[in-house]
C-alpha cells in the first residue's frame, strides 16, 4: 500500500494520521491501493512545497473491514451506512454531517472495536481513469488505518513533482 | 479475522439505542472540542486575533500570519463570543 505526503526537508519515518474534515473514513492513517492513485494524489493535492513523496508499507489485513473485495464485508457495510443515513442524517439539516462524521461516530460508540481499518473505494477525478466517457473501469481504493500496529516495513519509495 | 456477527450486533444496538438527537449532540460536542483545540493552539503560538467588534480594539496583524487558519480562528472567536472565549483571548 502507498502513503503520499508532500516533500519536506526531512523524510518521515512513519505515516501521518489525517484528521482533516475531508478524511472520508474519519481520523485515520490513509493508504492508496495503487501507485497510480498515490502519484495522482501527490501531484494534485500535496503541492505546498512543489514536490511530493510516496512511501510504501506492508499492512496486516487480518482485522480490516474490506468493503472492496470482500462481498460479505461490503454488504454489511453498505447496509449499515444506509441505516446510519436513515437514522441520523436524514433527520438533520442538509449538509449537517459527512461520511467522516458517521464513521467517527461509529468509532466513538465502539462499533469498530477490534477493527483495525476500513478499505473502501470511491470515484476518482483522475482523467487517466476516464479514457472512455462514463466508463469508470478502475476502482480508486483507499485504506483507512485506525490501529497503526498493522503497519510495517514503512519506507520511502520515490518522489515527484507536483502539477 | 473480523466477526461479522458481532459487528452486526453492534450496529443494531447503535441504531436501536441512539436517535438523531444523540448523534446531533455528539456532533455539537465534537465541534466545540475542535474549536477549543484550535483556540488553544492559536494562543500558544503567541498570536492573538480578536475581531474588533468583539474586543473593542484592534491588533496589528503580521502579514505572514494571515492564512486560512488565522481566518478560521477569527471566525471561531466571533462565533464563540457568548462562551467567554473572546474575553480569554
Amino acid at each position: 500500500m502507498y502513503h503520499t505526503q508532500r516533500k519536506e526537508h526531512v523524510r518521515i519515518k512513519e505515516p501521518i494520521k489525517c484528521t482533516k474534515d475531508n478524511a472520508w473514513l474519519g481520523d485515520a492513517t490513509y493508504f492508496w491501493y495503487s501507485e497510480q492513485d498515490a502519484v495522482f494524489w501527490g501531484r494534485t493535492a500535496k503541492r505546498k512545497t512543489g514536490y511530493y513523496e510516496v512511501y510504501r508499507a506492508e499492512i496486516d489485513f487480518e482485522n480490516v473491514l474490506d468493503t472492496v473485495f470482500n462481498e460479505e464485508h461490503y454488504l454489511l457495510w453498505v447496509k449499515n451506512i444506509e441505516k446510519a443515513i436513515k437514522h441520523f442524517v436524514k433527520r438533520l439539516k442538509p449538509g449537517k454531517t459527512t461520511l467522516k462524521n458517521i464513521n467517527d461516530f461509529f468509532k466513538a460508540k465502539n462499533v469498530y472495536q477490534g477493527i483495525d481499518g476500513v478499505m473502501f473505494q470511491d470515484i476518482t477525478d483522475n482523467p487517466d481513469y476516464w479514457v472512455v466517457d462514463e466508463f469508470q473501469y478502475k476502482k480508486r481504493i483507499q485504506l483507512a488505518v485506525y490501529d497503526s500496529m498493522i503497519i510495517s516495513s514503512f519506507e520511502f519509495s520515490f518522489e515527484g513533482k507536483c502539477v | 479475522m473480523i466477526d461479522l456477527k458481532i459487528l452486526e450486533e453492534r450496529f443494531d444496538r447503535l441504531f436501536k439505542e441512539e436517535d438523531s438527537e444523540s448523534f446531533e449532540t455528539w456532533l455539537i460536542e465534537r465541534e466545540n472540542e475542535n474549536r477549543f483545540k484550535m483556540l488553544s493552539a492559536f494562543i500558544l503560538n503567541g498570536v492573538v486575533m480578536v475581531p474588533a467588534h468583539i474586543a473593542n480594539f484592534s491588533i496589528p496583524i503580521k502579514s505572514n500570519f494571515i492564512d486560512s487558519d488565522i481566518l478560521k480562528a477569527t471566525l471561531i472567536l466571533s462565533e464563540s463570543s457568548e462562551t467567554g472565549y473572546s474575553q480569554a483571548a
